[in-house]
Formats: structure tokens, sequence, C-alpha cells
């Protein structure tokens, strides 16, 4: 589903070391996040630029993965606005976050959803992040496809027997079933899982096949991407 | 040595609070290299029995000797684990790792084997799975026959000495199947095995018994 779903091998940027590639977009979020000058935003929307073209992502999977965040954007447009006694600041900061929003988003989709999960995870690990936030991670990205076929599947059960959503009482009921039914069954199953991994001798460490190797390439990206942060904080003080 | 029984169970018995008792008083043996198919209706049991070998379930009462010893805690049982290659009823709950290599790995790294040593075994068993190619595919967008080869693979990745299989062929198409069936043939570890298929317990089984009333009785064939 979503995980994968514009991954097409990364090119240039997918050979950066992950670990590079995460501090980067950390780093270069709570900078876009502080930001408000034009100026920087304009020098801030290099990287994303460069990182979405350089991993050459299809046009319709980026618009897809930007649609959902952007849809709550639009009603801050709406609300916004009206909160504010001078409707141009909140116009304003409308704007802002529109901006800083997508700026980001198009950061973590260059740099990171190019690469498979598990490389993001071993990454992540590299770098300290608790052992448990990383499984979590890892296990979400792994069986929320799976939660969702079976979403699929009991709505499909429903279908077959005539269901049709109104506003009724017995639509809230069966939906809450419905709900109950996924929550119930994500947990044997995490049960199951657990088991399984409990079986091949899984003891609370995610061992990994590739190690990673911090080379001269990424020695240099990490230096280029280094100098374009500090630039952005330089942009921001004068 | 090598005569001594990979699997002992004695006496075991067990109820689940909603069920009842499933099992009462049931004894196995399973000695090195030997084939035992198991069945029984829906609910019986199998797949109980199987979890109790491992230490997943505790038993109400009775014993657990694996390779020899007897299972008195989970230390014991999670040591045991290591030699043993079980196979889950859903693949989706064994298949855990984005990629089916990972997947394949997950056990040997676990095991402490080294990293030449895992990519080897990985080889191997894509070649034994007649998966060659599969080493980067996504596992949960694989078909269900797929699956069922790559879960059954994660399991030979661990080099055990015993396998326990729930349900190998359930679902498969016939040429999965037959795949599936001569792998398991060519296997010279014990295994215990848990099928509804009785022609395929025939074809690879020495033993066949049938769970019923929360014990086994021999079936002949």
């Amino acid at each position: 589903m979503a995980i994968e779903g514009v991954r097409s091998g990364g090119g240039i940027i997918g050979q950066i070391d992950p670990r590079v590639r995460l501090i980067v977009a950390f780093v270069y979020s709570v900078m876009v996040a502080l930001e408000s000058g034009p100026l920087p935003l304009a020098y801030a929307s290099a990287l994303p630029l460069c990182a979405v073209s350089a991993a050459r992502l299809s046009p319709g999977a980026l618009l897809r993965r930007l649609a959902p965040a952007n849809l709550f954007i639009l009603l801050l447009w709406l609300i916004l606005p009206f909160s504010y006694p001078d409707r141009s600041v909140g116009l304003h900061h409308a704007l802002l976050i529109t901006v800083r929003s997508n700026l980001i988003l198009l950061t973590t989709i260059g740099l990171l959803s190019i690469s498979p999960v598990f490389q993001l995870a071993r990454a992540l690990r590299k770098l300290r992040f608790p052992r448990k936030l990383t499984q979590l991670f890892l296990l979400s990205c792994r069986y929320i496809p799976v939660i969702h076929d079976e979403y699929i599947r009991l709505r499909n059960a429903m279908r077959v027997r005539g269901f049709k959503p109104g506003t009724n009482l017995h639509t809230y009921r069966s939906y809450a079933y419905l709900v109950g039914m996924l929550l119930l069954r994500s947990y044997e199953r995490s049960e199951r899982i657990y088991r399984a991994m409990l079986m091949r001798g899984f003891d609370g460490e995610l061992r990994t096949l590739r190690t990673l190797d911090f080379s001269g390439f990424d020695a240099l990206a990490s230096a280029l991407l280094g100098a374009y942060l500090i630039g952005m904080g330089v942009l921001k003080w004068v | 040595m090598g005569l001594r029984p990979v699997v002992e169970l004695e006496g075991i018995t067990f109820s689940y609070p909603s069920r009842g008792k499933v099992l009462d008083g049931l004894s196995l043996r399973i000695m090195p290299g030997e084939k035992v198919g198991i069945t029984g209706p829906n609910g019986s049991g199998k797949t109980t029995l199987l979890l109790i070998t491992v230490g997943l379930l505790k038993p109400d009462s009775g014993t657990v000797k694996l390779f020899g010893r007897e299972m008195r805690d989970e230390r014991d049982f999670r040591e045991a684990r290591l030699r043993i290659g079980f196979l889950f009823q859903d693949s989706d709950d064994q298949l855990f790792c984005p990629t089916v290599e990972e997947d394949i790995a997950f056990g040997p790294l676990n095991q402490g084997r080294s990293e030449e040593e895992v990519r080897e075994i990985v080889r191997e068993v894509m070649r034994v799975l007649g998966l060659e190619g599969f080493e980067g595919r996504f596992s949960h967008k694989l078909s269900y026959g797929e699956k069922r080869l790559v879960a059954l693979g994660t399991a030979l990745a661990m080099r055990p000495e015993l396998f326990l299989l729930d349900e190998p062929t359930t679902g498969l198409d016939p040429d999965t199947y037959e795949r599936v069936t001569k792998i398991l043939d060519s296997i010279d570890k014990a295994c215990c095995i848990v099928s509804h298929d009785i022609g395929f317990l025939e074809r690879v089984a020495h033993r066949i018994y049938r769970l019923e009333g929360g014990r086994l009785r021999p079936m002949f064939i």
C-alpha cells in the first residue's frame, strides 16, 4: 500500500546512507516548521524539488501521497480566515502551513520513501532510536496492508448480504461491529505473529542482513546536505 | 546416539476456558528421521498440540521432552526452538518482514549465524523452493501459494532437527502441492505434520494418528 507505493529504486538519492537521509530529513523538517520568511522558504524548496526529481517518482503517485494531508489543510483554509479579526492574518497562516507541510512531506517522500522499510528501520536502530519504536514502525508497515485487506473482506461480506449504509442505528451498529471485529482480529493476529517470531528465535533484537557502510560518497553527500542546511540557518538569522 | 526420541510428550492435558478439555492425557513420541502425520476434526486440538510441544502454550499437566531433555521453563524452550522449524497455518502470521529475503534470513540470524552463511542459506532455500529471484519481493504481495512456500522456507532456513508443520498443503494448487510434497518427502529430519489431507499424509508420513477425544489413535495405512 502507501509504504512502498512510490518506490522506484530511488536513483542517486537512494545511494546515500539512510542514516544521513534520516538526519537530514529530521533537521530539515524542524527548521522548515520554524521558518516563516518567504526567502528562506524559497531556498528551502530546493531540497524537496531536487530529491523528488532525482528519485524519479511518478507524478500520479506523488499527488496521491500529498492528497490526504492537503485535504486536511483545506479545512484550515476554511476555518483560519474566520478565526482572526483580520482576515488576511488567517489567510497568511493558512498559506504558511500549506507551504511548510508540503515542503516537509515532499522531502520525506524524496529522501525516505525510496528506501525499503527494513533499511530505514536498520538505520533508525543504528542511530540509537529505541528498539520498541523501531519494531512498531516496522510491523506497522508490514501489517497495515493486512488489516486493510481484512477490512475489505469484512466490508465485502457485509455488502454481499445487502448492507447499505444510511443514517440509522442499524448502520452505526454494523460499523461498530466491523471496527470491533477488526480490533479483535488484529489483536489475535499480533499474538500469532509474536509466536511465529518466537519460533524463529526472536529475542527482542532485530538482526538484519546488510550492514551499513559509510562510504566516501556518503561523506560527500553529508557535506553537501549539511552545507545546505547551514545555509538555511544563516538565511533565517541574517 | 541418535536413538533417543526427538519429541516425547507424556500425559498432556489441556483445556481452553471457552472450549473445555481438548487434550486429555495425550502421549506422543517421535524418533529422529521419523515423520508422523496427525489428522482429526476441526477444533480437535491439533494446532494446540503443536503449540504445547514448543512451549507457546502451557499444558495443565504432563511433560514435554525435546531432544532428550525435559522442558521445564521458557528458557529451555527458547533454546530448543532454535532447533525446530515451525510452519504456521496462516502465512501472513509467519511472514512479517517486508521482503522475502529478510524473512528467510530472520531465523538463521537469530541463531547467530554469520552474514555469509545466512546469504548462502537464503540462496539455497530459494533454490529448493524453486523461487529464485523472489528475494526482493514484498511478502504481502505474494500469491497465497508463494506465501506458503516462503513460509516453509523460513522453517527450512533454520536447518532444524525437527519440523512441526501445521497444514502445509491446505489451499495449494496442484503444482505447488506437488512441490511442497516433494520438499517434505526429501526432508530426512523428524517431522510432525498436521493435515486433513490423508492422501498427502500417506505419501510423506511413516505413521498417521487421528486426534480425537483428546488422545491420539493410530490409523492404518
